[in-house]
C-alpha cells in the first residue's frame, strides 16, 4: 500500500512538479519500498509511450475553411452597409451636373453592351454541350482543389457554397438560411460520385435525409451548414447538381462541375 | 509574449481586423485539432469540430474576458465541443439506400499517418471515460500545467490531480493488459 502523500509525489515527479526536497524524499522512499518502485516505473514507462505519440498536422484546407465560413457569415451583414452606402454616394454623384454627361454616356454603353451579351447567351444556349452557372475550380490538379464560394440569394434560401478535393475524396459545404422549409436536393452521377455520408458542421441536429442512387434529399429550414462527403471516381469528371424543391416544383437550380 | 500578443489580436479582431483572427486560427488550429482528434478517434469530426471552434469563437469573441488566457478559452470550447460531438456520435447518417451507399467503411481522412504506438494509445484512450482522457490529452500531448488544466475544465487543481492520477493508473492498466507497456 503505497502512501497518498508519496503516491501524489510520484505523479508530481512525472510531470516534473516537484522541488529538489520532495524528490529526495520520494527517492528514499522508492528505495525502500518495491511496490512504489515498480509503480514509479510502470508509469514512467507509460509517460514516454505517451510522449512518443506525435501530433497531427492539420490538413492544408481546414485554416482556408475556418476563414471562408467566416467571411461567409459576415458578407451578408458586410455586404448590406456596403452597397447602401454605395448606392447613397452613386445617387449623389449622378445628379451633379457635372456628372450628369458622363452618367448619360455610360448607360448608353451599358445598354449596348447589355443586348451584346443577351444575344451571345442566346446563342450559347442552343449548345448543349455547355453547362451553365458552374462553380469553376480555380485549377484542377488532382490533389488538392478548391472552389471560390458560389453566393445564394434566393427567395427560398440565401447561403453559399464551395467545395474542395484531395484525391478521390470531394467534400461539398452548403451553407443555407431559410425561414421555411423545402427540400435540399442533391443529384449526382453515381458512376462518377459515391455519396458517403453528410454531416451537420455547426452541430446543429442533422435532419433525416434519404439517398437514392445519385440523389440526396432532406428537408431544410434555418441556418444550416451541411458538409456532403463523396468518392470520385478517377475516371469520369464527377458533377452535381443543388436543387431546392417545395411540394415537388423545382424552385432553385445549381450545377457543379467539379 | 504569446499571451500578451493574444489579447491585442482579440482586440483587433473586435475592431473587423479579420487578418488577426487568422494568426489565432495559425497559431492553434493545431493544437485544437489535435484535442479533437485524440478525443474522438477521427479526422473528419476533428476537422468539422476544430472547425465549429473558431467559428464560434469568432462570434463569441466579444464574451471573451481578456483577464483570463485565449488558449484556455478555446482549448475549454475545444473540449466541449469534441464531448458534444462524441455524444451525438452522429457524423454520418445512416442512409436509407443500397448498402453500398451508407458511409461505415469509409475511412480516408482516418487514414493519417499515425505509428504503431500512437495508434495502440489512442485505441486504449478511447476505452477511458471522456473526463479521464481529457486530462491525460491536455497534460501529456498539450503539455498544459495543472492550474492551465483547471482554467481550462473550469475545476480546481486539486480536482485537475486526482482525476490526472486516477486516469493514468487506468491508461497504464489498459496498456498493461493490452500488452503495449511491460511490467517487468
Amino acid at each position: 500500500m503505497i502512501d497518498n502523500k508519496y503516491l501524489e509525489l510520484l505523479h508530481g515527479e512525472l510531470d516534473g512538479a516537484n522541488s529538489p526536497q520532495e524528490s529526495a524524499l520520494l527517492t528514499a522512499y522508492l528505495a525502500a519500498n518495491p511496490e512504489a518502485q515498480r509503480l514509479a516505473e510502470e508509469l514512467r514507462g507509460m509517460s514516454n509511450l505517451l510522449g512518443e505519440v506525435k501530433p497531427v498536422t492539420p490538413p492544408a484546407h481546414l485554416q482556408y475553411a475556418i476563414m471562408n465560413t467566416i467571411a461567409r457569415r459576415r458578407a451578408p451583414r458586410t455586404a448590406k452597409h456596403g452597397q447602401l452606402a454605395a448606392f447613397k454616394n452613386w445617387l449623389i454623384e449622378i445628379f451633379e451636373p457635372k456628372s450628369a454627361f458622363s452618367f448619360a454616356g455610360g448607360l448608353a454603353v451599358g445598354v449596348l453592351l447589355f443586348a451584346l451579351a443577351l444575344q451571345m447567351t442566346k446563342d450559347g444556349a442552343s449548345d448543349s454541350t455547355k453547362l451553365y452557372g458552374t462553380i469553376g475550380a480555380p485549377h484542377t490538379a488532382e490533389q488538392q482543389t478548391a472552389s471560390k464560394p458560389r453566393i445564394i440569394s434566393h427567395e427560398v434560401a440565401t447561403g453559399a457554397m464551395n467545395w474542395h478535393r484531395e484525391g478521390d475524396v470531394l467534400v461539398v459545404e452548403i451553407t443555407l438560411a431559410a425561414a421555411e422549409a423545402f427540400d435540399l436536393i442533391v443529384l449526382f452521377e453515381p458512376s462518377g460520385l459515391r455519396c458517403k455520408g453528410i454531416s451537420v458542421i455547426d452541430g446543429a441536429e442533422l435532419p433525416d435525409a434519404v439517398l437514392q442512387a445519385g440523389r440526396l434529399q432532406l428537408s431544410h429550414v434555418g441556418e444550416k451548414s451541411y458538409r456532403i462527403t463523396f468518392q470520385a471516381s478517377k475516371e469520369a469528371a464527377p458533377a452535381a447538381c443543388v436543387q431546392f424543391q417545395r411540394n415537388g416544383a423545382l424552385l432553385y437550380d445549381e450545377k457543379i462541375s467539379f | 509574449m504569446t499571451e500578451n500578443d493574444d489579447a491585442l489580436l482579440v482586440r483587433r479582431c473586435l475592431q473587423e481586423d479579420e487578418a488577426a483572427f487568422g494568426v489565432l486560427v495559425q497559431r492553434y488550429q493545431k493544437a485544437v485539432f489535435n484535442v479533437a482528434l485524440r478525443m474522438l478517434k477521427d479526422h473528419q469530426e476533428a476537422q468539422e469540430v476544430t472547425q465549429a471552434v473558431f467559428v464560434k469563437a469568432y462570434e463569441k469573441l466579444g464574451t471573451f474576458d481578456e483577464r483570463f488566457k485565449f488558449f484556455s478559452w478555446i482549448y475549454r470550447m475545444a473540449v466541449n465541443a469534441a464531448l458534444n460531438s462524441a455524444k451525438r456520435s452522429r457524423r454520418f447518417i445512416a442512409l436509407s439506400a443500397e448498402r453500398d451507399y451508407v458511409a461505415e467503411d469509409f475511412t480516408p481522412h482516418e487514414e493519417y499517418e499515425e505509428s504503431e504506438t500512437g495508434a495502440s494509445v489512442q485505441r486504449a484512450l478511447m476505452t477511458m471515460k471522456p473526463d479521464y482522457r481529457v486530462v491525460i490529452i491536455l497534460k501529456h500531448f498539450e503539455g498544459l500545467s495543472y492550474q492551465e488544466i483547471g482554467d481550462v475544465l473550469k475545476v480546481p487543481e486539486k480536482t485537475v490531480k486526482s482525476r490526472l492520477f486516477s486516469a493514468r493508473q487506468m491508461l497504464k492498466d489498459i496498456l498493461l493488459k493490452q500488452g503495449y507497456l511491460s511490467n517487468d
